[in-house]
């Protein structure tokens, strides 16, 4: 069994990683993931390291994988040759580096978020190094069930997948043998195997992982950690009376719903709505040219009841909200716990959202906002006109989404998860009955403990 | 040789020799004593080369020759017969009642090219007197030669024989695709010619190719056509390396026309892949086909393919087991991505008493494969061995080369494509083996990623689709396992996944090399470990996933199902029909303490 320091004289050890680093990219899982670390780092009996990725040289040191290059405490590993089929990591300085690493830092809990660009092996890599410490991951997305960028939709349609099997995922990949998306699920579920608990932001994520394979008794739900337990000062509402200013923020991309709202707008100004307007903040660079075209022309011929204003910091957010009267997330893909709904509920903002996955878990209808059927441009357009005719209802949501909001709960979730697996004990099994409900934190409870961790697990699918 | 002739009471001599391809036998001239009693009826003559001796009725000639005027005469002699690589002509004989007169060759002998023995034949014959053998050998001088260019497009009625491609099968023999027309059946034979050499090439004997386009595009001109108008045939002892090969096709007419080969086609698995690409066989044409034309060809080339054992380097890529139990060897071609599969699963389940060994028999992926090895074992810790072949040689040579190299007390092939699905399944196979010393050779429970069966045990069956012969089967394929998990006989044991003592692998040879990529070794191989006394069992308690890909299809399908049959046709011959029957060492092999 691990070493149990809890006394205050030594505090206990934990290294994050990420499969981003904020410095180099400001995704929402590498700003969650040093969101934790931050505050493990401040919080007393703790101490933290960070292990986030870069792709590109810019931090490389020749023959080196990992440097330091921001703090003593804050590890940077530059990624090489990896395979993204199967999340192999092939590049031979890695092992090498990471277990020296480890065994310099020698952390009680080694958690990360993500296997993307550290490879499956990484698990194995902490296991032989360190068999005592803890192994804890964060799943975001669906990248380990579904090869299309973990999205679970349809390759070729962007239709909604509901269960991933190599026979249909080679249908949505023809120029891949069913028997290597088979190969793909065995090489991750062999290496996840060594994972001690497995952290799921939503509900919904939890449910598909546990369908696909992961022990149910291994994942806990536990959100995201913001950077802070602070509120903005926003106010309840800046626009003007009789308007209803509609946000999005997020990426400019079809699978993030852009082209429902476009729709839903072009309806809107059909029936002469001119009180509904959209304000929309988010990059579409990265996007294929000519569906940057596409969106550019549709944002110009919409006329003044879209404004566009491009990619935004996601450090001014809460300025950018301060101008909105609710927050719309049109995504037509699942979602996990998107960064952006917990944003708007700090901000006091109600959230419109697509009716499914880990989004419509997120947002209560009538508590915190409302759902309108997914990719329905008709159903959002309507919702948004019962929206617009109610402002009170508005505020009220925006009032109830504020209360909601807590920045503590999620970083206590985390300290007892840790505490309790290093007293030899897992917490409740924490999935899904009602997918759509946020978890409650009292629901993180110390349960029986997991079996000590084996020399030679066996390999076992499922 | 001499003996067997009656004394020799006379003699003469022979100035000159030649093999005559156009008139399949040999001319000579020279003298003879004047005891030579020159008449119609034909003398029997033994042509002495070397250790051959062409012998024959001969057509003989005698004519005035002023320098032997006292002593003789002039003499010229055709004996039919084939052509022999035998240098030095040793004597003539000639034997007519009881009577011999030997002819020996001056010093020096003229050995003359067709063309030039026959016109100084020719010449020598027109100054002998008027007879019926000088007419008849005259007819035949006069035979057309093969003058380097084709004449069979002059051929009335018009014969169309069009060559797609000739392949040597080494030393001598050629395996030939193409098409053939003989739309008012003209043909009286066919021969096959090179330096001498001859074959006839029997249209009886020709493995029908459908060729629609060859019938459609002469349907207008001639009736009658069928779409098997193309043909694969093989001659044997026809070819020599830098010389011409052509075709020489005579008709009931007595007309000849020629054809030239215009190019040969080294031997190779392309080559064989190319032949059986164009075949579709069923029922009784099949073993004729094999006996004929593809079993001989294929056999040739293969055998050429593998003269030379295979050069090899070896990386040993950490601290390899002491004194292993078993070696795993697993050839790699093309996918090497399964090398890190597979050590990936082994990295947690495979305990430090064993040995692997990678075979790649796939050069061009050398530097990959060295790279992904040396990432492997950065990544997964355990030691293995990877060993590079010089050349691509297929499933029994790179099978042997792992053999050779292997130092586990027992060997278990494996197939880069089966990755284990319990942990422990080297274990149970070792103890089964170790526990049973009746049993030679130990497979596993292998399943598809559905978890229904793709291997228990091979049994046999005969195919009447496939010229009766037998097959090895796999029953419950596709069908959920049992629930027996115990130890069960087998007829044979699939190569995806087979463990035997090193030591009886050895003493069998290892897998026969006669079979072309992956087919056949493994039964084979476990018929000769019955055939030592041993059996072949299934110990289901270990289980392993063998994936079978779907995407093979097309042309491609049809050489490898023609391969597959060369490979029957092979074990046929060994174990079923007897025709080529395997001698089992004189010693047993040791077993293992």
């Amino acid at each position: 069994m691990p070493d149990l320091p809890l006394s205050t004289e030594a505090p206990l050890r934990v290294l994050i990683g990420s499969h981003s680093h904020p410095r180099v990219q400001n995704g929402g899982s590498e700003v969650a993931s040093h969101a934790l670390f931050e505050r493990l780092e401040a919080e007393p009996g703790w101490s933290a390291h960070y292990l986030g990725c870069a792709r590109g040289g810019a931090f490389q040191r020749a023959g080196r994988a990992l440097t330091q290059p921001f703090a003593e405490n804050d590890h940077l590993y530059t990624v090489g040759d990896f395979d993204v089929f199967k999340f192999a990591n092939r590049d031979m300085a890695f092992p090498r580096d990471f277990r020296a690493m480890l065994r310099a830092v020698d952390p009680q809990i080694v958690h990360l978020h993500h296997y993307v660009n550290f490879g499956m092996e990484t698990f194995f890599h902490v296991r032989e190094t360190l068999p005592d410490a803890r192994l804890v991951l964060t799943l975001h997305e669906f990248l380990a069930i579904c090869h299309q960028q973990g999205q679970m939709v349809k390759r070729q349609t962007n239709a909604l997948c509901f269960r991933a099997d190599p026979v249909s995922c080679a249908r949505c990949f023809p120029e891949v043998e069913p028997q290597d998306f088979f190969l793909r699920q065995l090489y991750v579920r062999h290496f996840l195997d060594h994972v001690d608990q497995v952290i799921a932001p939503s509900r919904f994520l939890a449910g598909r992982y546990a369908e696909w394979g992961v022990p149910e008794e291994k994942i806990a739900v536990i959100e995201n950690v913001p950077r802070s337990n602070a509120r903005p000062v926003t106010a309840p509402r800046a626009t003007r009376p009789g308007r209803l200013v509609v946000g999005f923020f997020g990426q400019i991309s079809q699978l993030k719903g852009i082209d429902v709202l476009l729709n839903a707008a072009e309806l809107l100004q059909r029936d002469e709505r001119t009180d509904i307007v959209f304000s929309i903040h988010g990059d579409h660079t990265n996007q294929p040219p000519a569906y940057q075209q596409q969106f550019l022309e549709r944002i110009a011929q919409a006329g003044s009841t879209i404004a566009f204003h491009g990619a935004y910091d996601n450090q001014a957010v809460d300025g950018l909200m301060a101008a909105v009267d609710l927050v719309l997330v049109p995504s037509i893909w699942w979602e996990n716990s998107p960064v952006v709904i917990q944003e708007a509920f700090r901000n006091g903002r109600p959230v419109l959202c697509s009716d499914i996955g880990g989004m419509a878990e997120k947002v209560q209808p009538g508590v915190t906002g409302a759902h309108f059927a997914v990719g329905n441009a008709r159903a959002l357009a309507d919702a948004l006109c019962d929206l617009a005719a109610d402002p009170g209802e508005v505020a009220r949501l925006g009032q109830q989404a504020a209360v909601r909001w807590d920045g503590q709960t999620a970083f206590d979730a985390h300290l007892a998860l840790y505490r309790a697996l290093l007293g030899g004990t897992r917490p409740a099994r924490v999935l899904p009955e009602t997918p759509h409900h946020p978890l409650p934190p009292s629901e993180l409870a110390v349960a029986e403990p997991p079996p000590p961790p084996r020399a030679v697990p066996r390999f076992g699918i499922g | 040789m001499s003996g067997m002739f009656p004394a020799v009471t006379s003699q003469g001599c022979v100035d000159f020799l030649c093999y005559a391809p156009s008139l399949d036998g040999w001319l000579a001239g020279g003298w003879i004593d004047l005891g030579w009693d020159d008449q119609d009826e034909a003398p029997h003559c033994a042509l002495e080369l070397g250790e051959k001796t062409i012998s024959g009725d001969a057509v003989v000639i005698t004519f005035p020759r002023a320098d032997v005027r006292k002593i003789g005469y002039g003499l010229i002699l055709f004996v039919p017969g084939e052509n022999t690589r035998a240098e030095g002509l040793q004597d003539v004989i000639l034997t007519r009642h009881g009577q011999s007169f030997r002819l020996t060759p001056s010093e020096p002998l003229d050995h003359l090219t067709e063309a030039d023995g026959v016109a100084r034949t020719k010449a020598l014959v027109s100054t002998a007197m008027r007879s019926s053998r000088r007419a008849h050998l005259l007819r035949l001088l006069s035979r057309p030669a093969f003058a380097g260019h084709d004449t069979l497009d002059q051929l009335q009625p018009p014969v169309f024989l069009e060559l797609d491609s000739a392949s040597l099968c080494p030393p001598d023999g050629l395996l030939l695709r193409g098409w053939m027309l003989d739309p008012f059946k003209s043909v009286e034979s066919i021969r096959l010619r090179c330096a001498g050499n001859s074959a006839v090439i029997d249209p009886d004997h020709f493995v029908p190719i459908a060729r629609p386009d060859v019938r459609e595009g002469f349907s207008k001109q001639f009736g009658g056509l069928s779409d098997l108008c193309g043909f694969l045939a093989y001659a044997a002892g026809v070819y020599q390396a830098g010389e011409i090969v052509y075709f020489e096709v005579r008709t009931v007419n007595g007309d000849i026309g020629f054809k030239r080969v215009q190019q040969v086609r080294s031997p190779g698995i392309d080559t064989i892949k190319d032949t059986l690409g164009h075949l579709e066989l069923r029922y009784e044409a099949m073993e004729r086909a094999y006996d004929h034309v593809l079993g001989p060809a294929v056999k040739a080339m293969n055998a050429f393919r593998l003269q030379k054992p295979v050069g090899y380097r070896e990386m040993s890529l950490g601290v390899q087991p002491e004194a292993p139990r078993c070696t795993i060897i697993v050839p790699l071609y093309g996918r090497i991505d399964f090398m890190e599969l597979q050590l990936a699963f082994f990295s947690r389940t495979l305990g430090r008493q064993y040995e692997i060994i990678y075979v790649l028999d796939d050069p061009n992926l050398e530097r990959a494969t060295e790279a992904l090895a040396t990432s492997c074992l950065a990544r997964f810790r355990l030691p293995f061995r990877l060993v590079v072949l010089d050349a691509n040689v297929g499933y029994a040579p790179a099978n042997n080369v792992g053999l050779t190299l292997a130092r586990g007390e027992y060997v278990c092939f494996l197939n880069s494509d089966v990755f284990p699905k319990t942990p422990d399944w080297l274990d149970h196979m070792v103890e089964t083996a170790d526990a049973r010393p009746d049993v030679g050779v130990v497979g596993a429970l292998l399943v598809f990623e559905d978890e229904t069966v793709q291997h228990e045990g091979c049994s046999y069956e005969i195919l009447p689709e496939f010229a009766g012969w037998t097959f090895s089967l796999h029953p419950r394929k596709g069908r959920f396992p049992s629930d027996d998990d115990g130890i069960a006989p087998a007829d044979a044991i699939t190569g995806a996944c087979l463990m035997m003592p090193t030591s009886l692998a050895r003493a069998v040879g290892g897998l026969d090399e006669g079979y072309v990529i992956g087919d056949f070794e493994d039964v084979d191989l476990c018929r000769k470990a019955q055939a030592m006394g041993k059996q072949c069992v299934v110990d289901r308690r270990a289980r392993l996933y063998h994936l079978e890909r779907q995407s093979q299809g097309g042309q491609q399908s049809f050489w490898r199902l023609n391969l597959t049959l060369y490979n029957a046709w092979r074990f046929q011959n060994r174990w079923t029909r007897g025709t080529d029957p395997w001698i089992a060492p004189a010693e047993t092999a040791d077993r293992p303490a």
